[in-house]
């Protein structure tokens, strides 16, 4: 009795099971790679908006204060603005003691110029290397180029 | 058998519903990671256009200014525009005593810029007065032998020349008057420096009173003691090589063509003229047509070596000449004048002056005896008021100190500070 109810239960046949692994592998693999390619994907563009933050921020505050200054010292490494010390202290850019740029983002290199022929003008050539605090071999680089404007003028 | 049949498909119909969720948080995270990214690239873009526009608009605005269009804003305004680009760009001017502001705004859909325009006429200080180069053109006719006024006892000569030395005392009491210097000149026919010693005869052999020369205020006090007399003409040693009959537009050539040769960027430069008469000759003088000689007397003709008569081109017939003679050296070369007829007749021409150089006339004119010299002093005067940048008209000469007195302070008060700043707007609480 027991041996015939056995022989009544269908089950799985041997091909059965291995196609049905092997679209499931076809699928997760599908998946898995879609999935591999997301989040890859998705770190380098965090990356990328980091370091864009980052870029936006400086170059705001740098060209806005450059153009309209009024007191300017240019060492190679320190921007002095009517008083506000830019400079880089710990892989920060820093604003006297404010940090401007976020925590995963740190500055490697700073070079600043003044290139500007008019000795009554300054013009700002400043270079400054990003790199990613959590994987320092992605770099970014902004090159700023800003003139200080002639805001006084009398006739 | 059914039963489990279903129980495959609700199984599916999970895992499809899961992959599905999946899915679209995904893509959902992506999208507005991408939208963020456009956004901020979007407001970067927008802050560059912002500022390039207000600072475009603020330059062309201190452009208008430095440009000598003073008049080119109608305070108090508003005005609103927008630019191809999309850009609103509102301009604004308000007006407080000396104090004129204007601000610039443009505003995009990521961000607003303002940038502020003042514009002040300051008081005389030193730290903000100009190098200034001072020429003046005095006068050496021989009407300046005439009678001050019905009941002065003094001559139009002595007048101008105390003017003149009025003049140089009140500059002398001006703060930074070191950077103001000062140059004088004659006319008649011909024009010529006064110089500070002379010949019996009139020529000259000492320093020419130039702005440039390395001449004291008293130096140029004594020159011009020395130089004149109590009548024009032979009258006064300035006056003898430089024959006779008026030319105005000599004085003002002359003057113009030192002011050009030693014109700098930051360099101010001003002529003041005086005269009593009404031009009556001519000297070529190639920025003004008909680039002739015609002097006012034919007894002139062959007397003055290198410059002879046309047929027809002497005396009376010289008026006209004369005039637009004035008319072209008095004008600026932005602005046009028409000769009259009898000369350059109709024809429009530009002015000899230099825009940049100012020109502060001063004539005196008696009364007229006839309605002939009635419309000869109209032209005249017409001229002087279209053409000079101040023009002071007087009837006698004993006015002559207090007119320059007023041209000093006109010219030492006249520095204009433009001051350009970015505004930062007040965030709303």
């Amino acid at each position: 009795m027991a041996k015939r109810e056995l022989k009544n239960i269908k089950g799985f046949s041997l091909i059965e099971l291995v196609v049905a692994i092997a679209l499931a592998s076809v699928v997760f693999i599908i998946v898995g790679s879609i999935l591999a390619t997301f989040v890859t994907q998705n770190t380098k563009s965090e990356r990328q908006e980091m370091f864009e933050q980052a870029k936006n921020d400086i170059v705001m505050e740098l060209s806005n204060n450059i153009r309209w200054g009024k007191d300017f010292v240019v060492t190679e490494d320190t921007l002095l603005i009517d008083g506000n010390k830019y400079h880089v202290e710990d892989g920060h850019f820093m604003k006297n003691s404010q940090n401007l740029t976020m925590d995963n983002v740190s500055v490697k290199k700073i070079e600043v110029f003044n290139v500007s022929t008019d000795p009554n003008l300054v013009g700002v050539d400043m270079t400054l290397v990003l790199a990613d605090r959590n994987y320092p071999l992605a770099t970014d680089v902004i090159h700023l180029v800003v003139s200080q404007r002639r805001t006084d003028v009398s006739n | 058998m059914k039963t489990r049949k279903n129980q495959k498909g609700a199984v599916t119909l999970i895992l499809v519903m899961l992959m599905a969720v999946l899915i679209v948080f995904l893509i959902a995270g992506w999208q507005s990671r991408l939208l963020l990214s456009l956004h901020r690239t979007r407001a970067l873009s927008d802050i560059l256009l912002l500022t390039y526009h207000a600072e475009s608009k603020i330059y062309d605005i201190l452009a208008r200014f430095l440009g000598g269009y003073p008049n080119a804003f109608d305070f108090p305004f508003t005005s609103d525009e927008v630019l191809p680009d999309g850009t609103k760009l509102t301009t604004t001017g308000k007006e407080e005593g000396n104090l004129k502001t204007l601000t610039v705004t443009t505003k995009r859909l990521f961000g607003t810029t303002n940038l502020e325009i003042t514009k002040e006429e300051t008081e005389t200080e030193s730290e903000f007065l100009h190098d200034t180069h001072i020429v003046m053109s005095l006068d050496c006719t021989a009407s300046m032998g005439e009678k001050a006024c019905p009941t002065c006892s003094t001559s139009r000569m002595d007048e101008q020349k105390k003017a003149v030395l009025n003049f140089l005392n009140e500059l002398e009491t001006t703060e930074g008057h070191e950077r103001i210097k000062v140059g004088i000149s004659v006319f008649e026919l011909k024009s010529d420096w006064l110089y500070t010693s002379y010949a019996a005869d009139g020529t000259p052999t000492g320093v020419a009173v130039r702005p440039d020369s390395p001449l004291s205020l008293n130096d140029i006090r004594s020159a011009v003691n020395n130089g004149f007399g109590h009548s024009g003409d032979t009258g006064s040693k300035a006056c003898r090589k430089i024959f006779t009959y008026t030319s105005v537009g000599s004085g003002l050539a002359f003057m113009h063509d030192y002011l050009r040769t030693t014109a700098t960027e930051n360099l101010d430069q001003v002529e003041i003229l005086i005269t009593d008469g009404v031009p009556n000759q001519r000297i070529p003088y190639s920025p003004c047509p008909e680039n002739i000689f015609c002097p006012g007397t034919p007894g002139l003709c062959g007397s003055v070596p290198g410059w002879s008569c046309l047929a027809g081109k002497s005396g009376s017939a010289c008026t006209p000449y004369a005039r637009d003679f004035l008319r072209c050296t008095l004008a600026d070369s932005g602005t046009n004048w028409t000769g009259e007829a009898g000369a350059v007749n109709g024809v429009s021409n530009t002015g000899a002056r230099d825009p940049e150089v100012d020109v502060y006339t001063v004539t005196v004119l008696d009364t007229p005896s006839s309605s002939g010299e009635l419309e000869n002093f109209n032209k005249v005067t017409s001229i002087f008021d279209t053409y000079s940048t101040e023009y002071y008209p007087l009837s006698e000469a004993d006015k002559l100190s207090e007119k320059l007195k007023l041209i000093l302070e006109k010219i030492i008060t006249k520095v204009n500070r433009y001051q350009i700043k970015r505004v930062v707007p007040t965030p709303i609480r």
